[in-house]
C-alpha cells in the first residue's frame, strides 16, 4: 500500500514532456534593405546589426548581408528602427526606418549619393572650398587697405 | 581609408581630435602666411576633396586616392587645415567617414603629408636626388595614412587587429599610383615654378 501511495505521489509530481517539432510559415511586413558603396558595388556578407526602437544598445538582431547587399529583418513595434553594415575597412552605412502601426515604413536617412547627384554635390564642395578661399582673401585684402 | 562614426572608441576619437586640433592649429599660420599660400590650399584642399572619388579595385575591395604626398611637399604644415576642410565636405556631402572621427580621420591623412613634407621638402629643393624623394614621399604617405588609421581602429577595438595590416596591404597599388603622381608633379613643379614646392 505505502509502495503504491509513493508512486502516485512520484507520477502526480511528473511534468508532461512533448516531442520538439519545428516548422515554419512566411510573415509579412519584413523591411529589406540593400546597402552599396558610392562606386556602386554592394556591400556583401557584411555585419548587420539591428537595433529597436525600445534598445539603442543591445542589438534586436544581428546576420550579413547577402550577395547583393541586401538586409532584411521583421520589425515587431512601430518606431524608428536603425540598422547598421560594417565593412572591415572602416566603413559603415547606417539606415533609419520609421515604422508606423500598420507596417507603413518611411527612410528617415540615406546613405552616400551616386551618379549625376554625386558630382553635383562635387562641384558644391570645390565651390564652397573656393568661395571660403574668397572670403579669406577679401578679408585679407581688406585688413591690408586699413592699415 | 575614412573611419566612420561608430568604429572608434570615445579616448581614440578624442585623441585623433587633439591631434587634428594642434595640427590644424600650427597649420592655419602657414595657409592664411599670404594671398599665394590661400590659393594654394583652395586648389589643393579641392583636389584632395576629389581626389577620393577616384576608387582603384583591388582585391575585392574598392581603395580611394588621398594624394597626401603632393599636399604634403607643397602646403606643409598647411596640409592639415586643407585636409580637415576637404573631410568635412566629404562627411557632409558624401558621408565619407563621419563627423566624429573627422579628428581621427584629419590625422590619418594629414600627419604623413606632413611628415612627408619634413622628411623630403628640403631634399627635394636642393636637388639631392629629387625623382627618387618624390617616388619615396607618394609611395610611403598612403601607406603610413593606411596604417594610421589601421592604429586606431585596434585601439578601439583590439579584434580589429588583422584590420591595420589589411588597410596597408589594400593601400599597395594607391601608394604605386600615388608615387608616379608625386613624381610627375614634382618634376613639373622643379621646372617651371619651384617656389611651390615648401621647404628650403
Amino acid at each position: 500500500m505505502r509502495r503504491l501511495a509513493a508512486l502516485t505521489v512520484f507520477l502526480l509530481g511528473v511534468t508532461p514532456a512533448f516531442a520538439h517539432g519545428v516548422g515554419y510559415r512566411i510573415v509579412d511586413g519584413a523591411v529589406a534593405l540593400s546597402f552599396y558603396y558610392s562606386t556602386g558595388d554592394a556591400m556583401a556578407w557584411m555585419e548587420a546589426e539591428v537595433f529597436s526602437p525600445n534598445d539603442a544598445e543591445f542589438p534586436f538582431q544581428t546576420g550579413r548581408t547577402d550577395a547583393e547587399g541586401c538586409f532584411a529583418f521583421v520589425p515587431n513595434t512601430p518606431g524608428l528602427w536603425r540598422v547598421a553594415v560594417k565593412d572591415n575597412q572602416g566603413h559603415m552605412a547606417e539606415a533609419e526606418v520609421g515604422v508606423e502601426q500598420g507596417g507603413v515604413y518611411t527612410m528617415e536617412s540615406v546613405g552616400s549619393p551616386m551618379g549625376a547627384a554625386l558630382y553635383l554635390r562635387a562641384a558644391l564642395g570645390v565651390s564652397l572650398i573656393f568661395n571660403a578661399a574668397a572670403v579669406l582673401l577679401i578679408i585679407r585684402r581688406r585688413k591690408a587697405n586699413c592699415t | 581609408m575614412h573611419v566612420a562614426d561608430g568604429f572608434l572608441s570615445t579616448q581614440a576619437a578624442a585623441a585623433g581630435w587633439m591631434a587634428a586640433a594642434i595640427g590644424v592649429a600650427i597649420g592655419a599660420k602657414t595657409s592664411l602666411a599670404s594671398e599665394k599660400a590661400i590659393s594654394r590650399s583652395a586648389v589643393l584642399g579641392s583636389t584632395f576633396f576629389l581626389a577620393s572619388l577616384v576608387h582603384i579595385r583591388f582585391g575585392g575591395a574598392s581603395v580611394h586616392l588621398s594624394l597626401a604626398a603632393p599636399l604634403g611637399l607643397v602646403l606643409g604644415w598647411g596640409a592639415f587645415p586643407a585636409i580637415m576642410a576637404a573631410l568635412l565636405l566629404q562627411a557632409v556631402l558624401f558621408q565619407f567617414g563621419g563627423l566624429l572621427s573627422l579628428g581621427v580621420n584629419t590625422t590619418d591623412m594629414a600627419f604623413p603629408a606632413v611628415v612627408m613634407y619634413a622628411l623630403c621638402s628640403s631634399r627635394i629643393k636642393q636637388g639631392r636626388l629629387p625623382m627618387l624623394t618624390a617616388l619615396f614621399a607618394g609611395f610611403t604617405a598612403p601607406l603610413m595614412s593606411a596604417a594610421m588609421a589601421g592604429l586606431f581602429l585596434w585601439l578601439s577595438n583590439p579584434n580589429m587587429a588583422g584590420t591595420a595590416a589589411l588597410l596597408v596591404a589594400l593601400h599597395l597599388p594607391v601608394a604605386v599610383i600615388e608615387s608616379v603622381v608625386t613624381l610627375f608633379m614634382v618634376s613639373y613643379l622643379r621646372r617651371h615654378s619651384p617656389d611651390v614646392l615648401a621647404g628650403e
